[in-house]
């Protein structure tokens, strides 16, 4: 028998997930039509799937999609991810292929100094711009907060400033939520 | 793997790294299940009817 090529397994398993925006219109209850794709633990795999689904330049408006680690769900509820927040950059509609790209190739990479204090990413194409969210788990963590973000500039080579939001304030605010941290 | 260290016992890998491996994987891992929420995401198999089961031998 021949043998299995070698693989280049994962620090972590993650889980990509889909939230459609045909779907949301049907459904009244916010996050239930978001669906887990595939969970991958090695670089063969995730190639296997990036290569062939939709960049977010090619989803639909109000498409959400997630790179969380495995058994993490993507939403505040989620006790993991309870009392964290998170970091977001934006650019143009069609503008956030490559840095979609380079922040999953960082996180799964282990690139990141503080890479246990991430949840995963998520990037969410709008009206008029796309948007990349790296979840974090401690909010409360200033040093390993500005770490991550100061890291994904310098991986995304962004040059404008970024902001942290904690969930818990984004959950009070009847207005926009402030920013934590700034970078 | 002259890019990957295993330093800390952790699996790092480089953007470089992870780039050249790319090319080499065109095809859907193994045991991934097609279904409606999938499908509005796929590149070239959107709208087909297409399960990426294998027959076991």
């Amino acid at each position: 028998a021949p043998a299995l090529p070698a693989t280049h397994p994962l620090e972590h398993s993650w889980t990509f997930w889909f939230d459609n925006p045909q779907a949301k219109n049907k459904q009244a209850t916010w996050g239930s039509s978001i669906r887990p794709i595939h969970t991958f633990s090695t670089v063969e795999d995730f190639w296997g799937l990036y290569n062939n689904i939709h960049h977010p330049s090619k989803l639909a408006t109000g498409a959400d999609f997630h790179c969380f680690k495995n058994k993490i769900e993507p939403k505040w509820e989620d006790p993991i991810c309870a009392n964290g927040g998170k970091w977001t950059i934006s650019c143009g509609r069609g503008k956030s292929d490559t840095l979609w790209l380079h922040t999953l190739l960082a996180m799964i990479g282990e690139q990141f100094d503080y890479g246990d204090e991430i949840c995963g990413a998520v990037v969410s194409v709008r009206g008029k711009q796309e948007k990349i969210a790296i979840w974090t788990k401690n909010a409360a963590n200033e040093a390993a907060q500005i770490s991550i973000g100061k890291q994904w500039k310098e991986f995304l080579d962004y040059k404008d400033s970024i902001g942290f939001i904690v969930h818990d304030d984004a959950k009070k605010a009847d207005k926009g939520p402030r920013n934590r941290y700034t970078v | 793997d002259s890019d990957t260290t295993e330093a800390n016992s952790r699996k790092k890998y480089s953007r470089d790294f992870l780039l050249t491996l790319q090319q080499h994987c065109t095809g859907l891992p193994f045991g991934f299940q097609m279904n409606e929420a999938v499908n509005a995401i796929m590149n070239n198999l959107a709208g087909k009817s297409y399960v990426v089961d294998r027959e076991p031998h």
